[in-house]
Order: structure tokens, then C-alpha cells, then sequence
């Protein structure tokens, strides 16, 4: 027999606060954004909302240099179940991304890769790094799997 | 990679953004976007299940973004309720004080739902106005 009512009441502390689907969203924004007002819409859009959104970061980075940064990267592809490796010096820091948690769900769940995904990256780091002494630089990014060697360092 | 934990402050974000460069109707016009290309998993849980689609709809977006809240499926009534007791976005935005929240951010709800469910033969009806304190209720009925 079908019950009649169904019930569900949760508190916050129930769960663990984690919706991956909103990649799929993010992916439909850059989408969005591309395709009605270019990309320099979507270049202009993620440099605002680095650099308010993630302004603690960026005074962190100030106040303690590129281990700031990587403390940040670590928890950020660890909480997402990412692969990454990270070779750091004090004024150098190379991160490779060897599966990007973003691209992998987006894929999985049957969208397809907004062109100007990759600026997520690409325009993000930059503008977390604008006002700091370092700098980012992007020479692999693969647009079909995420996967990314970034380099920090100091700005010449 | 932006975290899929930032997306809410980005969202944000992207509704300030557009408003301040093409206006209010650039914002209405990407949530009815959105609707359309997002919300695809409610509209077949709907269009197959019915009333229950939004039970199970809602059963795991709001356990994954960790709501406080209480939600009733009533078969006699043929009605689905949310009684969200704090929103985990517009806490999120109201919590994080170095921004702020866009002003109609809690209206994506009604027009992204809505937009799904009244032409599916629902009607929708949300009430906002203690969205200021993360809180709404939301109910659909079938006609």
C-alpha cells in the first residue's frame, strides 16, 4: 500500500555540504555567457568574481607567499575528489592536474564541454594572483579532460 | 577549476554582473535559460512520476546542499511542500561578509520552478518574503 504523506526533515548538520551538479551549472553559465556576449564576457564576469569572492585568498597569498596557494589547491581538488601532484618551492609552484573533478562530472552526467570552460581556470588564477607579487602561467590545458600543468611564481 | 562549493557565490555574482551591464531583463532572460537547460532532471522526474518527481527531485539536491528543512508529499492533496528553515545559499551569501548578496537573488526560485511545473499542468507558488533570513516555503499542487 503507497503511504499517504511522506516526510523529511534534515538539518544542515546532517549532511556534508557537497552538490557537484553545480559544475554542470557553471558549465551552462560560461555557455551562456560565450555564445550571447562573447568571451570576453566570460573573461571579464570570472576576473570580478575571483577577485571578490576569493580576496581572502589573495591577502592570504600576501601575507605568506605561494603556500597559501598551495594549502588552497590541495584542500580544493582533495574535497573533490581530483588528481593532482604539486611540486613546490618557495617562490615556484607547478601544479599538475591530472583529472579534473569539474570536466569529469560535467562529461558523466551527459553535457558537453562549454568552449570557454577552460577560463575557469585561465581567468581565475590570474585575477586571485593580480594584486599579489606572483603570477600564474598555463602552458598545458586540455580542453577535453581538465587536465592542466599550471606554474606559480614570482612576478619578473 | 571553480569548486562546486563556490558555485552559489558565483552565481551571485554572475546576476550582479549581468544586471549591471545589460540590465534586469538580461538576468530574467538567463534564468528562464537556465530553467530550460538545467532543470531537465526535474521535468522528466515530473513528466514520469508526476507530483512524487518533485519528491524525488528535491529529496537529493536539498540533502547534497546540506538544507535545513522540512518537505511533505501529500498524495491525497496531490501537493508537494518545502518549508526551507535556513537556505544553504542565501545563508551562504548573508554568512560571507566580504560580499553581498544580489538583491533578488532568492527570485531564481521562483522563475527557474515555475517555468518547469506550471506548463506540466502544476501550479507553484513560493513565498519569499522572509528570504532576507534564508527562509522561503514553497508549495506545488496538480491542478
Amino acid at each position: 500500500m503507497k503511504m499517504k504523506k511522506l516526510l523529511m526533515k534534515k538539518s544542515a548538520s546532517d549532511n556534508v555540504y557537497f552538490h557537484p551538479d553545480f559544475h554542470c551549472a557553471m558549465n551552462i553559465v560560461i555557455d551562456y555567457l560565450e555564445k550571447k556576449y562573447g568571451k570576453d564576457a566570460v573573461k571579464e564576469y570570472l576576473r570580478r568574481f575571483s577577485a571578490t569572492y576569493y580576496r581572502p585568498l589573495t591577502e592570504k597569498i600576501k601575507r605568506k607567499g605561494l603556500s597559501a596557494l598551495k594549502q588552497y589547491i590541495e584542500q580544493l581538488y582533495k574535497k573533490e575528489n581530483g588528481k593532482i601532484d604539486i611540486l613546490y618551492k618557495k617562490d615556484v609552484m607547478t601544479v599538475l592536474i591530472k583529472r579534473c573533478p569539474a570536466i569529469s562530472h560535467i562529461k558523466k552526467m551527459g553535457y558537453t564541454i562549454a568552449r570557454s570552460f577552460d577560463e575557469t581556470t585561465k581567468s581565475v588564477y590570474p585575477a586571485i594572483l593580480e594584486s599579489t607579487e606572483y603570477e600564474c602561467e598555463i602552458p598545458i590545458y586540455n580542453k577535453k579532460t581538465g587536465k592542466a600543468v599550471l606554474i606559480f611564481r614570482k612576478k619578473k | 577549476m571553480i569548486s562546486c562549493t563556490d558555485f552559489i557565490p558565483a552565481y551571485n555574482e554572475l546576476f550582479k554582473y549581468l544586471e549591471e551591464k545589460y540590465g534586469k531583463k538580461a538576468v530574467i532572460e538567463f534564468w528562464n535559460y537556465i530553467s530550460d537547460k538545467y532543470l531537465t532532471h526535474l521535468r522528466k522526474l515530473v513528466k514520469r512520476y508526476g507530483i512524487k518527481g518533485c519528491w524525488m527531485y528535491w529529496s537529493k539536491t536539498l540533502n547534497e546542499e546540506a538544507a535545513n528543512f522540512t518537505m511533505e508529499l501529500d498524495r491525497e492533496k496531490r501537493q508537494f511542500k518545502i518549508i526551507m528553515h535556513y537556505c544553504p545559499s542565501k545563508g551562504r551569501l548573508l554568512k560571507t561578509k566580504h560580499i553581498t548578496a544580489y538583491p533578488d537573488y532568492c527570485q531564481h526560485c521562483d522563475v527557474l520552478y515555475r517555468r518547469v511545473l506550471e506548463p506540466l499542468g502544476f501550479e507553484y507558488a513560493i513565498d519569499l518574503t522572509e528570504c532576507n533570513k534564508a527562509k522561503c516555503k514553497v508549495i506545488v499542487k496538480q491542478k
